[in-house]
């Protein structure tokens, strides 16, 4: 466990990315993702598997 | 009502029996958690998941401490229900009970809990609705990145590859009239198509854009094609910027060496199926002889010019146990040793009758695991991508990078949204497993680059979680994306089902394996794959 994550005594819960997360405030920031440019779109030569894989996780 | 939102996804991490990773499925939130806060959230759960469903995706890890759980792959039989209270292996009817007493944690964590949306004030249907109508807004969103374009310059091919989805193309005289190659008149037209296409999209004529255009088959690069090859990149280029791919067999890339690299066809699909031996025996002329040699011969030729080599095996329960084999065979030609080269491996599905299903992977998790297993025991293997790896990478880097990406994946591949696939009659196709049979095109080019896009066209592009509703009651269905379409139609019959392909058990094993590699500080290597340019 590297320490920035070492949790410390009784620690329930540590976020492992964007500590600012908000549910409340993700409607604008999915649209520009969505819409942004054409460059991180990935075609698949797999056929399928990975045809979006820029924004699969 | 407060409750775990039904999109709230358990990873189990190998012989850990105190903590587990939470991910949510449309906020895209990663948090370790102790098994306590887990314990609360399953029993927080509105209910058990829907059944019945094909697949796996329901099977959640289950959390009674100690009890062989501890393992990030999952059960993987498809039945899984939650157990606060438990009663073993995952695999029960779905009947379990949800609200056995937790202990809540702190009203700091609780807080986090609510903010990172793992709990939630929406009813199940409320949730379910937010979840269907941000899949409309976001695919519609990405509708306006405009059209990508793919060229089928003929439907002939030099090989004979038994498994081949298109072999009723070469081997029934019916279709001999599909061999033909594209003409110049016909390019033409299709470029002259690209206004009224974009526009489509929101796109006004003359919008300065970034294009990409892609060469498929039958064969694309035969020698014999390169002039209308050349001529459609010449087209291409004089549009705009524009980024060049192929899927080719790599047989005849020898005669387009001078055409290839970052500046001209940048990325390139090769096939092997297996070491030499292995790999003639699959993938063959029609007078019956192999392929292998002249295709590494192309390889090597394809690496020095810069363009990124993606090498792709088809694996099958008959030639899996090869893999080692042609690992050893990349190390000794030393192509690993190139940025711009990089392996995956796909299952090859029963396309045909020529393909018996019990020689085939039940699941890309299934391949996943040979692979693994192969891993172990040979060093080599390292060089050989499993159907994952991409997904482990991101998610390692996201951990790396303390990084937040949305996830949206709001359609499973190019075909229910920007693809264009253009053959040499003009007829458009939205998915290359279907083409070739002008029943199903979604439009056609007409003289003076008309376009007429018809119902199969809507239908196509329309394929999203929300359209499904599996998908939409899914925790995965934003990095997923509901599955091949081709693949759920031969399943079920049904256009507008899901294909999970064990996608739970993947995207769970993924995320706990870069989980651990990060905080064991495992060497990132980097290898610039097909998708990462």
């Amino acid at each position: 466990m590297s320490m920035d994550e070492k949790k410390p005594e009784g620690e329930e819960m540590v976020s492992l990315n964007a500590d600012d997360l908000d549910v409340e405030e993700l409607d604008e920031k999915r649209l520009e993702e969505a819409a942004g440019g054409t460059e991180d779109w990935c075609w698949d030569m797999s056929c399928g598997q990975y045809s979006a894989e820029a924004s699969a996780i | 009502m407060l409750r775990t939102s039904s999109y709230t996804i358990y990873v189990a991490l190998p012989d850990n029996d105190e903590e587990m990773l939470l991910v949510h499925g449309y906020t895209g939130a990663y948090d370790k958690v102790s098994r306590k806060v887990a314990r609360y959230l399953l029993a927080m759960e509105a209910g058990p998941p829907p059944k019945p469903l094909y697949g796996s995706w329901t099977t959640e890890p289950a959390l009674h401490g100690g009890n062989g759980n501890g393992h990030a792959n999952g059960n993987g039989n498809g039945n899984g229900h939650h157990h606060a209270n438990g009663n073993g292996n995952g695999n029960g009817n779905g009947n379990g009970k949800h609200h056995a007493a937790a202990e809540a944690p702190s009203a700091g964590t609780l807080e986090v809990l609510k903010r990172r949306g793992y709990l939630t004030e929406l009813s199940v249907a409320e949730e379910e609705g937010y979840l269907a109508r941000t899949a409309k807004t976001v695919h519609q969103a990405s509708m306006e990145k405009g059209p990508q374009y793919l060229f089928m310059p003929t439907y002939d091919c030099n090989l004979r590859c038994s498994y081949c989805f298109q072999d009723h193309m070469r081997s029934d005289p019916e279709n001999a009239h599909l061999l033909r190659t594209i003409s110049r008149e016909m390019v033409d037209r299709i470029f002259e198509s690209f206004p009224a296409l974009e526009a489509t999209h929101g796109i006004e004529p003359g919008t300065r854009r970034m294009r990409s255009i892609g060469f498929f088959g039958g064969e694309p690069l035969l020698a014999r094609n390169r002039p209308i090859i050349e001529y459609i990149m010449q087209k291409g280029r004089e549009l705009g910027p524009t980024s060049f791919w192929a899927v080719t067999n790599a047989t005849e890339l020898d005669a387009y060496v001078d055409l290839l690299g970052p500046q001209g066809l940048g990325r390139i699909q090769i096939t092997l199926d297996g070491p030499p031996d292995e790999h003639d025996r699959r993938r063959i002329y029609a007078d019956g002889s192999g392929s292998f040699e002249r295709i590494a011969r192309n390889i090597q030729l394809a690496l020095e010019t810069g363009a990124s080599i993606s090498v792709r095996m088809n694996m099958d329960l008959n030639n899996i146990g090869d893999a080692p084999l042609l690992a050893d065979e990349i190390v000794a030609r030393g192509w690993d040793q190139y940025r711009n080269f990089s392996t995956y491996t796909a299952r090859i599905t029963p396309a045909n009758e020529h393909t018996p299903v019990q020689t085939t992977f039940g699941t890309s998790y299934d391949l996943d695991n040979a692979i693994d297993e192969l891993r172990a025991i040979h060093p080599s293997m390292r060089v050989i991508g499993r159907p994952d790896d991409g997904m482990q990478s991101r998610a390692r880097q996201l951990f790396d990078r303390r990084d937040h990406a949305l996830p949206q994946k709001t359609s499973y591949c190019g075909a229910h949204s920007t693809m264009y696939i253009f053959d040499a009659f003009g007829d458009i196709y939205a998915c290359w497993e279907r083409t070739g049979d002008s029943r199903v095109r979604v439009g056609q080019v007409l003289d003076g680059g008309q376009v007429e896009l018809n119902a199969m066209n809507k239908m196509w592009r329309a394929r999203t979680p929300a359209s499904n509703p599996t998908c939409r009651k899914c925790r995965y269905a934003f990095h997923c994306g509901g599955g091949c379409a081709v693949l759920a139609e031969g399943k079920t019959g049904k256009f507008f089902t899901n294909y999970c392909d064990g996608f739970a058990d993947r995207f769970r094993h993924s995320v706990a394996a870069a989980y651990l590699d990060h905080v064991n500080g495992v060497e990132v290597v980097e290898h610039e794959r097909v998708c990462d340019l």
